[in-house]
């Protein structure tokens, strides 16, 4: 087969993600997703908030000043507060980070938090059926006529990328609307900033179980046995990692340690730091989701389409 | 200087496709000419979708050789220069007409504004201009269909695969798609597979038949049907064999009631004979018809054709 100059390839690519994101447009499927993101977002906030009014009012009893009716009032003396390290350590799980953490405003750490919850079965079962669902009806035969296969998988990728990013920065707006209803916000810029600046991190740790997702729909020809597999994948991505911690306190860290740390799990860390590790997070994890595509690449390059 | 023959627009050599234990491609051999309006012809079964899946490279043939435009498959060397419509691929609907063709034509290496030119020629060209814009999903059948005709249409390409474009459309629609294969541009190649012999008969000609994975024939239709070998007249009298025989030495006549069979070489120059004869006779003439139809033609072929598929 003749070899597509890189250029071409690249145009071919950025077509494919955007006919995708076309596509989505008109669908339940791109509507489903920034719902469910955003009421999930917007809902843990208002639970998040809800926990704060009450840890501040613990704290305006201990202070012996009037309880608030909006969380925020007390915020200088609430970062201070054992309470609220000790919420944030059961958050982040690292004491190590908490201060580092703690600079950004609480409403955004909460976000990220949930994210790293939701954001990889809702990535990985979104786009289980970009490329299966295609193949199942056939559509996909008008596009690999007129392109490679390399470039459709990573076009459709792409667009799944990009809807993710956008379905997370319309959480992390649900989640400042939320915010700036029902708490005293004394900087909203700021907020936002932390807001977006997380939505960010959420987009990259969502990256490689997208990637999975898209695997798994160019390896099966049903949507359905896609979103199965790319959902038993994603729980496999955490148990696998929990067993290697397991074997690496068991004394086998020389043989599992690798391992680990090719683990998106063992980066989550990475994304909370900041800094430069939260730069390598971001060349990581892309990489990662990557060449998960490459691999479901493989199958479907030897398939019939 | 002889030039030499222009090499086929479609050929496939010894091509073996099997899926399972079940071969629905055996050894399969044929040739479109470049040029050609092609009547890809066999029955339910007989491997003809599997045919245009090779060539649009959806599938790998297990053993063979495939050329399409002088080579194996290939997007990359064949884009904007193949245009296929699979048989039985969906469109989708999530969609606009306009949207599918402009993306599907700057696939093919056009800029945006050439794909937009290019698109509303096409839909024009299948009567889909007042549709362009809608839902995919609220179109009919047969609207649906013309959009998947012409996704294979952009940009003009040099080889058009239709499988069964026709499959469901009324008869205007069907007529207007005739319209479609018949005005093709100069050294275009269009391969239609339909189930319509009396339509391949009227605007192809080059056909090829398969059955069970085979070839069973192939060639310009006037040799397919005998146009050359075989008049069958149809008159409003009983045939006057004695006379004719002895006007027509050479020739092989045979009647049967009011109708006259004549085999021989050159029908024209006999037709002038029996013209004259039968003025004298003023036995008037019903029908004259060239060689057989490509239905007999194709049921005397094809074994598997006659069994219901």
């Amino acid at each position: 087969m003749t070899e597509p100059s890189l250029l071409l390839s690249f145009r071919d690519t950025f077509l494919v993600a955007r006919f995708e994101l076309v596509r989505a447009r008109r669908t339940w499927q791109a509507m489903a997703v920034i719902l469910l993101f955003a009421i999930a977002s917007g809902g843990s906030t208002y639970g998040f908030v809800q926990i704060l009014l009450e840890i501040e009012n613990n704290l305006a009893a201990s202070l012996g000043v009037p309880p608030t009716d909006a969380p925020g009032a007390l915020t200088d003396v609430l970062l201070g507060s054992d309470d609220l390290r000790r919420v944030m350590r059961g958050l982040i799980n690292d004491w190590s980070l908490i201060d580092d953490v703690l600079k950004w405003p609480l409403v955004a750490v909460f976000h990220f938090w949930t994210s790293l919850i939701l954001v990889p079965w809702l990535a990985a079962f979104v786009a289980a059926d970009t490329i299966s669902e295609d193949v199942r009806t056939r559509a996909v035969r008008f596009e690999l006529l007129r392109t490679g296969r390399l470039e459709l998988v990573y076009g459709r990728f792409l667009g799944q990328c990009l809807l993710l990013a956008i379905s997370l920065f319309l959480a992390g707006l649900t989640s400042f609307a939320v915010a700036w209803w029902t708490m005293i916000l004394n900087d909203p810029l700021y907020v936002m900033y932390g807001l977006l600046a997380m939505s960010l991190r959420a987009f990259l740790w969502g990256l490689p179980f997208l990637g999975l997702g898209v695997a798994c729909s160019e390896s099966v020809k049903s949507p359905t046995w896609a979103r199965i597999l790319a959902l038993i994948g994603t729980t496999g991505m955490f148990i696998g990692h929990g067993i290697l911690i397991w074997l690496r306190t068991k004394g086998y860290g020389l043989y599992v340690s690798p391992l680990i740390g090719v683990s998106p799990a063992s980066w989550i860390r990475s994304l909370w730091a900041g800094g430069l590790d939260t730069a390598l997070a971001g060349l990581y994890l892309p990489a990662f989701a990557m060449v998960l595509v490459g691999l479901g690449y493989l199958v479907l390059a030897r398939r019939d389409a | 200087m002889n030039a030499s023959p222009a090499p086929p627009a479609l050929r496939f050599e010894r091509v073996t496709k099997r899926f399972g234990k079940r071969a629905a491609l055996d050894s399969l051999s044929f040739e479109v000419p470049q040029g050609s309006l092609c009547g890809f012809v066999g029955a339910n079964g007989a491997g003809k979708t599997t045919t245009f899946a090779i060539a649009g490279g959806y599938c790998a043939p297990d053993e063979g050789v495939v050329d399409v435009l002088g080579g194996p498959f290939d997007p990359w060397r064949l884009k904007g220069r193949l245009g296929l419509l699979p048989q039985d691929a969906d469109i989708g609907d999530r969609h606009t007409p306009r949207e599918l063709l402009v993306h599907l034509a700057r696939l093919q290496g056009m800029t945006a504004a050439k794909a937009g030119h290019d698109a509303s020629r096409v839909l024009d060209r299948v009567h889909l201009d007042d549709r362009a814009d809608v839902a995919i999903g609220t179109l009919s059948h047969g609207m649906r269909r013309r959009v998947a005709v012409a996704t294979a249409l952009l940009g003009s390409p040099d080889l058009v695969v239709l499988d069964e474009p026709t499959a469901g459309l009324d008869p205007v629609q069907v007529r207007s798609l005739r319209d479609v294969f018949t005005q093709r541009r100069p050294g275009q190649t269009f391969v239609v597979s339909t189930h319509n012999l009396d339509e391949v008969e009227r605007i192809c000609d080059y056909v090829v038949f398969i059955d069970q994975g085979r070839l069973v024939k192939q060639g310009p239709i006037d040799d397919v049907v005998g146009r050359d070998e075989s008049a069958a007249w149809v008159l409003g009298a009983a045939v006057p064999l004695a006379l004719l025989t002895e006007v027509l030495p050479g020739y092989t006549l045979e009647a049967t009631g009011e109708v006259l069979l004549v085999r021989g070489r050159d029908l024209d120059a006999a037709s002038v004979h029996i013209a004259r004869v039968l003025a004298e006779q003023r036995i008037p003439v019903r029908e004259v018809r060239r060689g057989g139809s490509l239905e007999e033609r194709f049921f005397g072929a094809s074994p598997g054709a006659a069994r219901p598929g």
